[in-house]
């Protein structure tokens, strides 16, 4: 049986209602109007008299519309004023929905291929430093490699910019030659694979940056074949007090001095690239606790702390590149939980049980393999990757992890949508 | 013009509010319960749905896996790559739980909270270490794994409405924890 469509139903007893009462209480208040005013003198009665006569002719029409078809104009004007007036409220909605179809859109992250064939390392000393060893001169050492092919026509775009007090700072520093070593250029002709390049230079930063974090980017692009392709790293300086969005705190026990230095110190590298520093400190501070056991450190997202403890060894704070680890793994837990759109691209791009096309989880991490550690180590072998590849502490068995080798879909997910 | 809205005014009121009750119902459409978080998901109903009325609906077709008591049966879902799980229990001879995955945007943490009140119980699964927990809500039948501060939602699950907890965690939730796990 077919059912009737509720909202024909409920529209057509509506104006069924509507026009009945309507017609009702129009007819009775004309004729008492009429009935009150026939014997009137006055312009302004007369004027009430047509107005009224008026309307009786209007409630007439209505009458005609309800004895069906017989004045097809009337019925052609019902119609098309009544779409008329659907389509303005259609556009009404349409228009701002549009807007916000294109909101959600912004949130949609693309998901795509990285360069496989263009390395590019920075590395600055020192990489952190007291505001009283300022005015003072930073050495920065640039290797690019070709990787698979021959890379021609590369372009180098090297960018500084400083954050302090919250806001963001660009500047073009001055950069002095270091001795033997080739001052980067802006362009080079050809980079052959296993011939990587070598480049170098100083700057001064004065006393103007003070607790202040200072980025450096470079972007590398060049050509393979008839392709362009792209690629980028940064190194950062910490300088002062600056900490990011990370602040210590001393409600379990107590850090010192030169154990917040080698904090800071990592927490530069990790805050170096500008994308993942402005999504990691999206909201609010991260709140750093020493606690003297020897157990794992550990993150607690939802409250924005992590928890640096002295390892299951014992040996955290014996090695900068343990604590760079450690840090980064715990920081990419607060990273998806105030992330989470990222984080479920991550989940429907890497580990899909029904594509039977899934990345294994990372080998390197040593205890349950979730979904939820796999994001962090993800983040940390990166970071790793980047700061001290091949560091054996990040491995599986004797074979330390190269991101992009190793996990190829982990790594273009790190340099498309985190870093 | 003026002489035809003077003639008609009474008509073009009529359709007016013709337009506006349209809409109204066409907005009371749009922000009704959407059909997907009742318990009775695409006309299949948890503990109720028997194999001969399952078949009807995905057809004949072997499970994906078998778990347990359960064979596990996929249905398509608008997420191309990630098809609905229907667990389908071989000693209650009826469909137990349904998991949807990655569901509408339009669904997200604080419609549930809006529908169905505050969840019965939090469990913590595998996604806790970035901030999602599974909420209960055992009356309705439905689970969320959801991140409460982002509002997003990984999957959806329907199970027959009014069991226990114990049931609950016994029959669907053996990998999931009372309380957080720490995440090292």
């Amino acid at each position: 049986m077919a059912e009737e469509n509720p909202i024909n139903s409920s529209l057509g007893s509506a104006l069924q209602t509507v026009g009945e009462a309507g017609k009702f209480a129009l007819k009775k208040g004309i004729d008492a109007g009429l009935a009150a005013l026939s014997g009137g003198t006055s312009e302004a009665i007369q004027l009430g008299v047509r107005a009224l006569k008026g309307l009786k002719k209007a409630s007439e029409a209505v009458g005609a519309v309800r004895q069906g078809a017989d004045d097809k104009t009337t019925l052609f004007l019902i119609i098309g004023f009544g779409a008329l007036f659907f389509l303005i409220v259609v556009l009404i909605i349409i228009i701002p929905a549009a807007f916000v179809a294109k909101s959600v859109e912004k949130l949609k992250i693309p998901f795509a291929g990285g360069s496989e064939y263009l390395a590019v390392s920075k590395v600055v000393t020192p990489s952190n430093i007291e505001n009283r060893d300022l005015p003072r001169e930073f050495t920065y050492t640039i290797a690019i490699s070709a990787i698979k092919e021959n890379i021609t026509n590369v372009e180098i775009t090297d960018s500084f910019k400083y954050y302090k007090g919250g806001n963001q700072y660009p500047f073009v520093p001055t950069k002095k030659e270091v001795q033997g070593v080739e001052m980067l250029p802006e362009k080079i002709d050809k980079i052959k694979v296993g011939e990587p390049k070598i480049y170098g230079y100083k700057i001064t930063l004065d006393t103007s940056f003070k607790d202040s974090l200072v980025v450096n980017e470079i972007k590398v692009k060049g050509n393979i074949g008839p392709f362009k392709k792209e690629t980028k790293t940064y190194a950062a300086i910490t300088i002062g007090s600056t900490s990011g969005c990370f602040s210590f705190s001393d409600s379990k026990d107590q850090w010192s001095d030169s154990e917040k230095s080698q904090v800071m110190e990592a927490v530069s590298k990790i805050l170096s690239s500008p994308r993942y520093s402005q999504n990691l400190c999206q909201r609010g501070t991260i709140e750093l606790i020493r606690e003297r056991v020897n157990d794992y450190a550990h993150a607690d997202s939802r409250n924005s702390k992590i928890y640096l403890t002295n390892g299951s060894s014992g040996g955290t704070f014996n090695s900068q590149e343990v604590i760079l680890y450690t840090l980064s793994h715990e920081s990419g837990h607060i990273f998806a939980n105030r992330n989470s759109y990222i984080y479920n691209e991550f989940l429907r791009n890497l580990f899909n049980p029904f594509s039977g096309k899934q990345e294994d989880y990372i080998c390197s991490y040593p205890l349950g393999k979730t979904p939820d550690e796999d994001f962090p180590e993800t983040i940390a072998v990166f970071i790793m990757n980047s700061f001290y590849p091949n560091y054996p502490y990040v491995h599986c068995g004797n074979k330390s992890i190269d991101l992009q080798t190793d996990y190829p879909k982990h790594y273009n997910f790190c340099i498309n949508n985190i870093f | 013009m003026r002489v035809f809205f003077k003639k008609y005014w009474f008509l073009i009121f009529l359709s007016f509010l013709a337009t506006i009750l349209a809409f109204l119902k066409l907005l009371l459409h749009f922000t009704s319960i959407p059909e997907t978080t009742k318990n009775t998901w695409n006309n299949i109903s948890p503990g109720l749905t028997t194999k001969a009325d399952l078949e009807k609906i995905i057809g004949k077709s072997t499970p994906w896996k078998q778990e347990g008591d359960f064979s596990i049966f996929l249905y398509p879902s608008e997420n191309q790559n990630w098809p609905t799980e229907i667990y389908f229990s071989q000693k209650a001879k009826k469909v137990e739980l349904i998991k949807e995955y990655f569901p509408k945007e339009n669904k997200n943490y604080q419609n549930f909270i809006n529908l169905y009140g505050q969840p019965d119980k939090e469990l913590f699964g595998p996604h806790q270490g970035a901030g999602f927990s599974v909420f209960v809500f055992l009356k309705r039948g439905v689970a969320i794994v959801a991140n409460p501060e982002s509002g997003l939602i990984l999957e959806v699950w329907y199970f027959p409405p009014n069991i226990s907890l114990g049931d609950f965690i016994e029959k669907f939730g053996q990998n999931l924890q009372q309380a957080p796990e720490v995440k090292f």
